[in-house]
């Protein structure tokens, strides 16, 4: 928190930082969690900045929740994934991974290609909205990367989760 | 009437007392037995050398670790025997092992001269008064001092059980470290007691769901190193790696060989859709089994080859299948209340092992190749994933504790359902080697 | 192999450590000679053993080890003995020291490799106790290690659970070792009738099934059929359970259902199932011969047999065997006036019902 006000004077600069901000993408699978990781505190302030990685994660909303078992999107969800269309096609520098994520309930296996059913669901939404489908990969974490951690259907909600994780892939 | 039956009874029970003097057995039928470990007596094997004498009793420690272990068996105390083994050669005194109701007795020498260490051992049943199989002697060196007590103790067990043994055997699994959401996760390789633990890859990507070739050789995993879920073969002598199928926009898990080792099938998925694919070891296009819009993974081949049993939820819930190796139509299985899931053939052929998903706890459990004869092994908040010991008696399978500070077990189960205990604590994803040769 | 090394090693250094590994893998025991022992011949190891046996005073030492023993198993063989010198080697002496009293003690060997190796990983000790679940009444079937045809309640806490003892400190063995006669200075190890498994202990707080009689009344197919009452006897049903009686008494009356069972218990109780094995397919049929003082006399001989394959047959049949053996102890308590009925004796050991427990 530190570097609020700093940040506010790199807007500028957000693209570049968003770039670092995502290098670690692949290997952690963990830019879903939106507050913990130490790569979003690089720009904090950015929020503010309609075109930022962080405003993309926190004002439009980059995660959806699905019911048990399910892949079918919910009305609240298509919401979100209507704002994450929109931004998408005015921020054409991004590419987006979207994670598929399951609750611990379920065999290992089953849980990947849930997670990956969800991934595609919303890949399918985003792309029935105008979003490209080259910039859109999807990948499944079934029930390895929970972002709550109790044996308790309130953190099980949390984890049946589907993640659109940004990096800034077509300028470089 | 009635008195002349009198008298024609009193002339046939005369005759058949002098014809039937010698009459026949008393036959009894016995339906009802009891289920409980056998009684056996490991006294130190006899040191032969000056050397010799710590492995001799490391040695026989093992053994009566192995066999106790299984819960078919259970040692008798050294304190308790009445004879001493102080000669290999010399004969058994039976009456001091009956008197302690040792029903099977392993008697056994160790001899050391420089690195090379020869164990010799032989088994009697006690009861009947003779010796089971004959003596054998194993030949190796003071490293491997345990293999040659597990060699030992599988003879044992297969002399007295019928059945081949597992001891000399490894698994491989998944280490885990760290709390739930920022899980360590590492390739590992251990003996089936939980000894002589080596690593096989690092902890800086997921790593999932090892197993062994049929040779014990190789193993197949799902690893996330490319930043999306996909099977590696591994050698595991020289840990080298190689990607097994790379098509860009695919992931591919639940990887297993077919028993001839040539095979492999595993799950790759497009387009959100998992589905079933063959392909060659050594490389080639997969060749895709199943195309329904289900969930279709968690493919094991039956021993002889010739099918192939898997989950699908294309009823709308996970059950189990089976199939023609080449795919083609298939044959559901469970019908149980609940979700079926990871069923895996035994190496005997007869059984399945699957884990099931029933009012909010999960189970280890086996049916027949048919799906009938289902019965339940364990239960707990977290059950899955089980894989047969080489000879089809034991299973392994990882359980996983509720909570945040939950973690990951491996525990294994006698096919009866006794005996269950815990192997390794930090781990999950058990596969089990074959018997080493 | 300096395992340890390697392992701190990829602990440290990552991504690089695990290819340094390799080497470890390398370093397998060399391939291992299996051959076969040399043996003392059967002939000599008897004389040996009459040899040795004649100072111990034991009671039970009769049973001689009598040539006939190894024809009933044929897939035992013991010819590949050889004759050995049986001259003792001088090394033996030096063994004396490694019979330490407690080695024998039931804990696993940790050898020290493994917790070097693996901080997270411990290994294998502990046993089922740490599932405790969570219900307090379980009316039958409690988990225990031991399932027998009847129940039997756990001991007291301080009563030793041993076959050893109950057996040296029992010389009067009542035939049926009777599991419902507890008066023997300890108590039988506590048995249920099935086999719980963790699956099975969880929910049921009433018992499935209720619990057996003590001793079951015989089924009527295993008993004489003179002995049963036939009430409601025609005259041809009277002739013919006449008929039965005299066929089957040539010395004094027959057995009755309660001395047949009596033996049946006695070698049930003794008749150990693997139940999760392939031989627990197998039925066996088996011929012996008592003495008179109710041992058995002359070799176990295996006369059908009914599913599996040979070796499941053997197995089968050797556990058949050690329940007869062991069971008898100072010799089965059979009424001696009618030894002609149980001189020769069949018993037929079906495990079916055993595999569904």
């Amino acid at each position: 928190m530190s570097g609020w006000t700093k940040a506010a004077l790199l807007v500028a600069g957000m693209t570049l930082a968003a770039c670092s901000n995502n290098d670690g993408l692949f290997g952690s699978g963990s830019s879903g969690t939106g507050t913990g990781t130490g790569a979003t505190a690089i720009e904090p302030g950015s929020v503010n900045d309609p075109t930022s990685v962080a405003y993309f994660q926190q004002t439009v909303g980059d995660r959806i929740l699905f019911v048990v078992d399910q892949s079918t999107l919910t009305d609240e969800a298509r919401l979100t994934l209507q704002s994450q269309a929109n931004w998408l096609m005015e921020n054409t520098d991004y590419v987006a991974v979207i994670e598929g994520h399951a609750d611990e309930q379920g065999t290992r296996e089953y849980n990947l290609a849930l997670g990956a059913r969800r991934a595609s669901a919303v890949k399918e939404f985003l792309v029935s909205r105008g979003v490209a489908g080259y910039r859109l990969n999807t990948v499944s974490y079934g029930k390895e990367r929970p972002l709550e951690i109790c044996s308790a259907e309130a953190c099980y909600s949390q984890n049946r989760r589907s993640v659109t994780v940004l990096t800034a892939g077509l300028s470089s | 009437m009635t008195r002349l039956l009198i008298t024609l009874l009193a002339g046939l029970v005369m005759f058949s007392q002098v014809a039937t003097a010698q009459n026949g057995p008393l036959r009894i039928e016995i339906t009802d037995g009891v289920v409980e470990p056998l009684p056996f007596a490991v006294p130190n094997f006899v040191a032969e050398t000056g050397q010799a004498s710590q492995y001799a009793r490391d040695i026989s420690l093992l053994i009566a670790t192995d066999l106790s272990g299984t819960g078919l068996f259970r040692e008798i105390p050294a304190k308790a025997h009445i004879s001493k083994i102080t000669n290999f050669s010399s004969p058994v005194q039976y009456a001091d092992w009956k008197a302690i109701n040792a029903q099977a007795l392993v008697t056994g020498a160790v001899s050391v001269s420089g690195n090379n260490l020869e164990v010799k051992f032989r088994v009697y049943d006690v009861f009947a008064g003779q010796e089971l199989g004959s003596g054998l002697r194993f030949k190796g060196t003071t490293d491997g001092w345990r293999r040659m007590g597990h060699k030992v103790a599988d003879e044992v067990y297969s002399r007295i059980t019928g059945e081949g043994g597992y001891f000399d055997s490894r698994v491989v699994f998944v280490s885990e470290m760290g709390p739930k959401n920022d899980r360590k996760k590492r390739l590992a390789i251990m003996d089936y007691d939980g000894a002589d633990i080596h690593y096989l890859t690092d902890s800086s990507s997921i790593v999932l769901a090892p197993r062994f070739s049929p040779a014990g050789d190789k193993v197949l995993y799902t690893s996330y190193e490319t930043g999306f879920p996909q099977v590696f073969v591994l050698d595991v002598g020289s840990v080298q790696r190689r990607a097994l199928q790379n098509q860009k926009g695919t992931m591919s898990f639940a990887p297993r060989f077919s028993p001839d080792g040539s095979k492999v099938v595993m799950s790759i998925t497009e387009n959100g859709n998992t589905d079933i694919y063959s392909m060659a070891v050594n490389g080639g296009a997969p060749k895709r089994l199943t195309s329904s819009p289900a969930i279709e993974t968690a493919p094991s081949f039956s021993p002889d080859g010739s099918k192939i049993v898997f989950e699908s939820d294309r009823s709308g819930t996970q059950q189990l299948y089976v199939m023609s190796v080449n795919g083609g139509e298939a044959k559901r299985i469970s019908f149980g209340q609940g979700r079926y899931g990871t069923p895996v053939w035994s190496p005997r052929g007869d059984l399945i092992a699957f884990t099931k998903q029933n009012k909010g706890r999960f189970h280890i459990g086996v049916m027949r190749t048919d799906g009938s004869e289902e019965r339940l092994l364990t239960a707990s908040f977290l059950d899955e994933g089980p894989t047969w010991a080489p000879n089809g008696r034991v299973i392994m399978f990882t359980r996983e504790t509720q909570g945040a500070s939950g973690g990951a077990s491996l525990y294994s189960v006698d096919v009866s359902g006794r005996n269950l205990k815990k192997v390794a604590n930090g781990a999950s994803d058990p596969a089990w080697s074959p018997l080493q040769k | 192999m300096h395992i340890g090394h390697y392992i701190s090693g990829a602990a440290h250094v990552g991504v690089i450590g695990w290819v340094l590994l390799g080497g470890a893998f390398q370093s397998e025991p060399p391939p291992m000679e299996v051959a076969g022992v040399s043996m003392v011949s059967t002939e000599e190891f008897n004389a040996i053993l009459n040899a040795e046996r004649a100072p111990f005073p034991e009671t039970d030492v009769e049973t001689p080890v009598a040539p006939e023993l190894t024809e009933d198993s044929p897939a035992l063989p013991s010819e590949e003995d050889t004759p050995v010198p049986t001259e003792r080697p001088a090394e033996t002496e030096t063994i004396e020291p490694d019979t330490s009293p407690d080695l024998s003690d039931l804990t696993a060997p940790k050898p020290a490799e493994v917790t070097d190796d693996a901080p997270t990983l411990t290994p294998p000790t502990e046993e089922m106790a740490v599932l405790i679940p969570r219900e307090i009444v379980r009316p039958t079937a409690r988990p225990t290690n031991r399932v027998a045809p009847e129940p039997v309640a756990e001991p007291e806490p301080d009563t030793k659970v041993d076959d050893i003892v109950r057996e040296t400190s029992t010389p009067d063995e009542s035939a049926a070792e009777s599991i419902e006669e507890p008066q023997e200075a300890t108590a039988p190890e506590a048995a249920s009738t099935e086999i719980v498994t963790e699956a099975k202990e969880q929910p049921p707080l009433a018992p499935k099934a209720s619990l057996r009689p003590v001793v079951r009344p015989p089924s009527q197919a295993s008993r004489p059929a003179a002995s049963t009452p036939n009430v409601a006897a025609g005259a041809d049903a009277a002739v013919a359970a006449a008929l039965a009686e005299a066929a089957a008494a040539p010395s004094g009356p027959p057995l009755t259902s309660g001395e047949k069972d009596s033996m049946r218990v006695a070698v049930q109780n003794c008749w150990v199932v693997d139940v999760g094995s392939q031989a627990s397919n197998v039925t066996v049929t088996v011929g012996f011969s008592l003495s008179q003082e109710g041992k058995v006399e002359g070799p176990v001989n295996l006369l059908s047999s009914e599913g599996g394959d040979q070796t499941s047959v053997n197995t089968a049949f050797q556990a058949a065997r050690r329940a007869i053996l062991r069971c008898q102890k100072g010799g089965y308590k059979l009424p001696i006036e009618k030894y002609d009925h149980w001189r020769d004796i069949e018993i037929t050991f079906n495990p079916e019902k055993m595999r569904l427990k």
